[in-house]
């Protein structure tokens, strides 16, 4: 449980500490054209990665991205990364559940198997390469 | 210069069995199974007994890398896993850390992705069109083992195989020009297998003309014909929906490749390049034909790529 603890931690404060990085330089990121909604979910995905790992298993972990819907139901991309937390959920498949509750076109990047940090790393990259139009909203949303 | 399929490779299972021999494996008794074999065109199936999950992906890796040997020349920046199911592995196995721990060609980025379930591997031929720059490259792999009941039988559908595949991608003059890739989402369905029966009765009402309706306006967007389209090379679930397709396309069903599925089963995203590796051996496509390759995801993707031979 210790190591567990240590792990989530180490994750979590990667996470704080570039998304606080990333909002305090934000000037740089927008002229790179990456909008300011990714880090607002990315903050409230960060807190449902903490719970869900605390947790160690939660039976619903749908309710958790119910949450989010408001948000998520405005972006052209969604970018997300989950384990196998998703397995037993009541949706047979998240991410299906979630294109529906989506625009129609939104398109869903699923980063499975990584650890949370690689996962960060690689949604930042293909938001940038996924931002087809400039008003394009673009959301990062991590469940592991 | 437009994306192209530079190599690929198959990896089937060792054996295929015939569909009689597989009660245990679906948990469909002998005389249901004879349906799907007079139904549905599905006579044997591939299925692994020798290999794990990570040997049968061991094993495509080692083949891609050997048939490209040390040409490096494109800078790797993805390398992406296709799969259907989610478990890939036990929960705190690091399986696809150690899969690609070992590569001599090293990606920028690695993942997994199942978002798109069988639909995933043209889905991301759509994706990656706005991904790679011109001196970069793709590894796109694909396989699975149907190690439950669960995942070897789509009731009313198909039977799993166990196949794996793998494909380099990039901005090059390959054998296989990607013309366009497109999908579409029917929403309602993302209960998959777990839905209700009313709900599949509904869905299959609706499938082939939705399906139909997609790939021409498909075709329509990519100014080619179906006379033009030499062959069409759908997953491998069962033949009568492709019978159903034809007639509602007013095309022949002898354009689409439809061997493999009494062959080796419905390999999920694995069919496509199966498909296609299988027809090139046959001489079915000559340099310039036009072909369309077809996938779809539970949930509910369609994807469809036109490329050129």
């Amino acid at each position: 449980m210790y190591c567990l603890r240590s792990r989530v931690l180490y994750d979590l404060c990667y996470i704080a500490i570039l998304m606080i990085i990333l909002n305090y330089l934000s000037l740089p990121l927008v002229n790179r054209n990456i909008s300011h909604d990714i880090f607002a979910i990315t903050y409230q995905a960060a807190l449902n990665y903490f719970w869900c790992e605390t947790e160690l298993f939660i039976a619903d972990p749908c309710l958790s991205v119910e949450k989010l819907l408001p948000s998520l139901s405005l972006l052209d991309v969604l970018i997300m990364s989950f384990s196998a937390i998703t397995y037993d959920a009541p949706y047979a498949h998240l991410g299906s559940y979630l294109q529906n509750k989506l625009q129609p076109n939104c398109k869903i990047i699923d980063l499975a198997n990584i650890e949370a940090a690689q996962a960060i790393k690689i949604a930042l990259h293909l938001s940038k390469k996924l931002r087809l139009n400039i008003n394009d909203k673009i959301g990062i949303l991590l469940l592991n | 210069m437009a994306l192209g399929l530079d190599n690929f490779v198959i990896n089937l299972a060792t054996a295929a069995e015939p569909i009689e021999n597989l009660p245990t494996e679906t948990g469909l008794p002998t005389h249901e199974l004879s349906v799907y074999k007079r139904y549905f065109g599905l006579k044997t199936i591939l299925i692994e007994r020798q290999r794990n999950q990570s040997q049968l992906l061991q094993a495509t890796l080692e083949a891609i890398f050997n048939l490209i040997k040390h040409n490096y020349g494109l800078q790797l920046k993805y390398l992406i896993y296709i799969h259907t199911n989610e478990l890939i592995a036990l929960n705190g196995q690091k399986f696809f850390a150690n899969l690609i721990n070992n590569l001599i060609w090293h990606p920028q980025y690695a993942f997994t992705s199942t978002q798109y379930k069988c639909a995933g591997l043209l889905k991301w031929l759509e994706l990656l069109q706005h991904c790679l720059k011109l001196n970069e490259s793709a590894l796109l792999i694909t396989g699975e083992i149907a190690f439950s009941k669960t995942l070897r039988l789509i009731p009313g559908s198909t039977i799993i195989g166990d196949a794996s595949t793998a494909l380099i991608i990039g901005h090059s003059k390959a054998t296989h020009r990607l013309l366009n890739v497109y999908s579409k989402f029917i929403p309602g369905y993302a209960a998959g297998i777990y839905a209700s029966n009313n709900l599949k009765q509904q869905f299959d009402a609706i499938f082939i003309s939705q399906l139909a309706e997609f790939l021409q306006a498909s075709l329509d967007l990519t100014n080619l014909t179906w006379q033009q389209i030499k062959l069409i090379l759908p997953y491998n679930n069962n033949v009568l929906t492709w019978v159903k397709l034809a007639q509602a396309l007013t095309i022949s069903v002898e354009k689409f490749y439809l061997h493999n599925i009494a062959r080796y089963g419905h390999c999920y995203a694995s069919d496509t390049l199966i498909n296609l590796k299988t027809a090139l051996d046959e001489t079915l496509l000559q340099p310039g034909d036009y072909y369309l390759c077809i996938a779809c995801g539970l949930g509910f993707y369609m994807t469809c790529a036109i490329l050129q031979f």
